[in-house]
């Protein structure tokens, strides 16, 4: 379609220089114009924290909202307006701290959304604590003495609860990422795309250098995306290898798919301007 | 002898069918032409101790219940044990003489009348079993009220035909000869009958699903919510009519998601509501004020019990009103109400989604067990004049010839004309930080006081001069109570009891509480002779609003905190005391 640029705001972002945020905003806006997209088509739903900020830099309609909630509203907007691309995003401290609950239920409930988490192992808005994914024995403010629990996989989670699409992607690859992104979107149900990025500022260890020595592609090997217990066999895996790409397809059928109310439109397209309550109140008599 | 005026009242275990025997004894009485209120009285358990229905009954209408009871249906010992101290004197006690311990002889020297009737002889004698027992306690009710079995018969068929053909057999037969040993044995002994009266057809339905049909005539068409007494059934009303309705209805995990569906549906154009109680106000506290800095409507019901925390879940209180009113961080307008009937419970929440799209602001309709719980007769709704207001919202076709559309653009009203996802030309990016004009986040101290003026400013233009109050009887009386939400109906009850006795006194009802009408409620006190505030809470929050408000400090209170609400002929004993 014409205008490459439409997803392009005039205000740039405030990331630091080198932060794995920019990859990823390049890869979204990739796919958004892949999948031919017109800007006011698409809704971003977003957390708190530095990724969090994302909407201001992509032009499609968006809510930057509450800490670890971008998940309930995303739904939200998808279920009033299914005819909406709608995408949830934040970061691993959004997502797996504060978010955590709202993530498993995402992906039982299987509406139509793809969730997008940057995932660097801290907090980074808030200068650097240790988020769900950081090492065990990492030394923040608030873990001094380094941190005591463990580290969870995250694709692991998404598989055992129902996500219907599960990947983990690079920012430092965009092409790939973008590839990801697009398929995430056109996967009917929850896609779920966790994707390792560098901070730069408060995480500085994982490096790109230090990833690079580690991806590898899962299609580059004999992966049966298909097969849930395989895959999950692959995200538990522990090698030195990091794979990213897709790792689940389901086929189960999306939460829409189960409101028949949804066939004739958009809930946002009802006439609503003279609604007749009669019949219900003679169900009272 | 009295016709068409009691107080009735069935008390059992839970899971022994009492709800069910109050409300068919309520639809009864209901499509019999008469006036009903009607109370529901359960402990937060699911089977054993004592549940309780009671239903007035009148020719007129019925505002709320008395202590003192004309009749009980004991469906165990443990009912009457509870419950004989507010038996008048006449009044009857029904109940199983096959099963029960008590003795009759006890009961009549104490000045009641004890019907007792073989209830497990009958029984088996249809062929049933113990869940047959209490449509054998409605048939004697009635027999011993002498109200002619032919005019109950088709409700009964009614209530039970989704059971079968034999199930309604089964308990025409168990009401029958009920009802015909109660008349025999006991009628001409009671002074109390009921008969049909000529009367419109009516409703009966409780404040909860009054709600439920004003937001569904408002276009509502999300709604998610969490399981939480006493707004559960606002849910499940909704669940039960999606499909006709054309809506989406969402048990959503918690009650944070459930707030979060309806703000994201809301931003994205659908009318949308969710329902709680205190407890899940409390989750759901963030996002009020995100639906405040995003400038979201957002239509909440928090149906309060009392508190604090866990409290007393089946119960009844008025004590959030001052959390409600102050309710997350910071400081940004919202819309409060607090509906005192059924009538009003209907409307305001039809109100609610024209004021939270007019506005861009939170709308909470504060209720309670009472309100939400009690079932009321009242004929349907006149709905003529509803009409939707979707406020400032702009389509396609005006962005299309706007240059540079701004989100939250400092308007003199406030107000911002918002737009829906899926628009041409409307792109932006709502943010919970402060933000500028445009909604970019915004850290400059002009933008930012600007912001806040804008804001708070909004509902400025709500004139809630004459809607937001109301005054009950003639404010020549020697005494006015002040009230608000569902003791309405206990003021009222009490009002009426009270001018039977010659004495008037007057009722100042508060139904918006922000905005506040803050001028005329000053007017209306300051000519008042005395004043008594009526709350159903220990810290007499609406009286503390006043004064915020106006000044006025009103210093006679009467409160009641038992986790029970006012009783007519209590609060009117009360008032009687003041006097």
């Amino acid at each position: 379609m014409e205008n490459a640029t439409r997803f392009n705001t005039i205000a740039k972002p405030t990331w630091c220089p080198g932060c794995g945020n920019f990859g990823i905003q390049s890869a979204i806006k990739k796919a958004l114009l892949s999948l031919d997209l017109q800007p006011y088509e698409v809704a971003i739903s977003s957390g708190i924290g530095c990724s969090g900020k994302i909407p201001h830099w992509i032009n499609v309609y968006g809510v930057h909202g509450l800490h670890g909630r971008a998940l309930p509203v995303a739904a939200g907007l998808k279920l009033a307006n299914h005819k909406l691309v709608v995408i949830a995003e934040g970061g691993d401290g959004d997502g797996y701290s504060e978010g955590m609950g709202h993530f498993i239920h995402a992906c039982r409930r299987n509406v139509d959304l793809t969730y997008i988490v940057h995932n660097n192992g801290v907090y980074g808005l808030t200068t650097g604590q240790v988020s769900p994914t950081g090492d065990r024995g990492f030394a923040s403010s608030t873990t001094p003495h380094g941190v005591l629990e463990w580290p969870f996989e995250p694709l692991a989670l998404a598989i055992s609860a129902g996500a219907n699409f599960v990947a983990r992607g690079f920012s430092g690859d965009t092409k790939h990422l973008s590839g990801l992104i697009a398929e995430g979107i056109r996967h009917r149900g929850f896609s779920f795309i966790d994707i390792r990025q560098v901070c730069v500022s408060f995480n500085p260890a994982k490096s790109y250098k230090w990833y690079q020595e580690r991806i590898c592609k899962i299609e580059d090997e004999d992966h049966d995306a298909t097969d849930r217990t395989k895959a999950a066999a692959a995200v538990l895996r522990d090698d030195e290898c990091l794979p990213v790409g897709v790792f689940y397809r389901g086929s189960k059928p999306a939460h829409e798919d189960g409101l028949p109310q949804l066939a004739a439109g958009a809930l946002v397209e009802q006439n609503i301007t003279d609604i007749d309550v009669h019949t219900l109140m003679d169900e009272l008599v | 002898m009295m016709t068409n005026e009691l107080s009735f009242m069935v008390g059992g275990a839970a899971g022994a069918g009492i709800k069910t025997a109050g409300m068919i004894f309520a639809k009864l009485c209901s499509r019999a032409g008469l006036h009903v209120f009607g109370n529901v009285e359960y402990p937060s358990i699911i089977r054993g101790d004592h549940n309780s229905y009671q239903v007035m009954v009148s020719r007129k209408r019925v505002f709320g219940h008395t202590r003192i009871l004309d009749v009980l249906l004991a469906l165990d010992d443990h009912s009457i044990a509870l419950h004989t101290d507010e038996i008048r004197s006449g009044g009857a006690v029904v109940y199983d003489v096959d099963k029960s311990k008590i003795d009759g002889i006890e009961l009549e020297e104490r000045g009641m009348l004890p019907v007792g009737l073989p209830f497990q002889s009958i029984v088996r004698k249809v062929g049933g079993g113990q869940r047959l027992l209490n449509t054998v306690g409605i048939g004697a009710t009635m027999g011993l009220l002498r109200f002619d079995f032919d005019a109950i018969a088709p409700t009964l068929e009614n209530t039970f035909a989704r059971h079968g053909p034999d199930a309604v057999n089964q308990n025409l037969d168990a009401a029958r000869r009920a009802h015909d040993a109660a008349a025999e044995g006991f009628a001409d002994r009671f002074d109390i009958t009921l008969q049909r009266e000529d009367a419109p057809k009516r409703m009966l339905l409780t404040g909860n699903e009054a709600v439920a049909l004003g937001a569904i005539k408002a276009g509502v068409k999300f709604y998610a919510g969490y399981p939480m007494t006493p707004s559960s059934s606002i849910l499940n009303y909704l669940a039960t009519h999606e499909r006709e309705c054309g809506m989406v209805v969402k048990h959503a995990e918690d009650e944070i998601s459930a707030v979060g569906m309806t703000l994201g549906a809301s931003f994205a154009g659908a009318r949308a509501m969710t329902a709680t109680s205190g407890g899940g106000f409390s989750l759901m506290c963030e996002f009020v004020g995100l639906a405040g800095m995003t400038e979201t409507p957002l239509v909440i019901v928090e149906s309060q019990r009392p508190g604090p925390s866990t409290g007393l879940p089946t119960r009844t209180e008025q004590s959030d009103l001052k959390f409600v009113l102050s309710i997350s961080q910071g400081e940004f307008p919202r819309i409060v109400i607090a509906p005192g009937d059924l009538q009003e419970s209907f409307r305001f929440a039809f109100d609610a989604f024209n004021l939270a799209e007019k506005y861009q602001t939170p709308v909470i309709l504060l209720m309670d067990k009472h309100l939400s719980d009690s079932t009321w007769t009242l004929e349907p709704f006149d709905t003529s004049g509803m009409v939707v207001d979707r406020g400032a919202r702009l389509e396609e076709a005006p962005l299309a010839s706007m240059t540079d559309y701004k989100r939250y653009a400092f308007t003199e009203s406030g107000i911002s004309p918002r737009v829906a996802p899926g628009t041409p030309g409307g792109a932006f990016c709502a943010t919970s930080d402060e933000h500028d004009e445009e909604g970019a986040i915004c850290e400059d101290e002009s933008v930012r006081s600007k912001m806040m003026e804008k804001r708070l400013r909004k509902i400025d233009s709500l004139d809630v001069s004459k809607c937001g109050w109301k005054l009950h009887g003639d404010n020549e009386a020697e005494l006015m109570i002040v009230g608000w939400g569902s003791t309405t109906s206990a003021i009222r009850g009490a009002m009426n009891l009270l001018a039977n006795g010659g004495t008037s006194i007057s009722f100042l009802q508060v139904i918006y509480m922000s905005p506040f009408p803050s001028e005329q409620v000053a007017e209306v006190l300051a000519k008042a002779n005395r004043v008594i505030a009526v709350e159903n809470n220990a810290t007499a929050q609406l009286a503390a609003v006043i004064r915020e408000n106006t000044g006025t400090q009103i210093e006679d209170v009467l409160l009641k905190y038992s986790g029970r609400q006012w009783l007519v002929d209590e609060l009117a004993e009360e008032i009687q005391r003041r006097l």
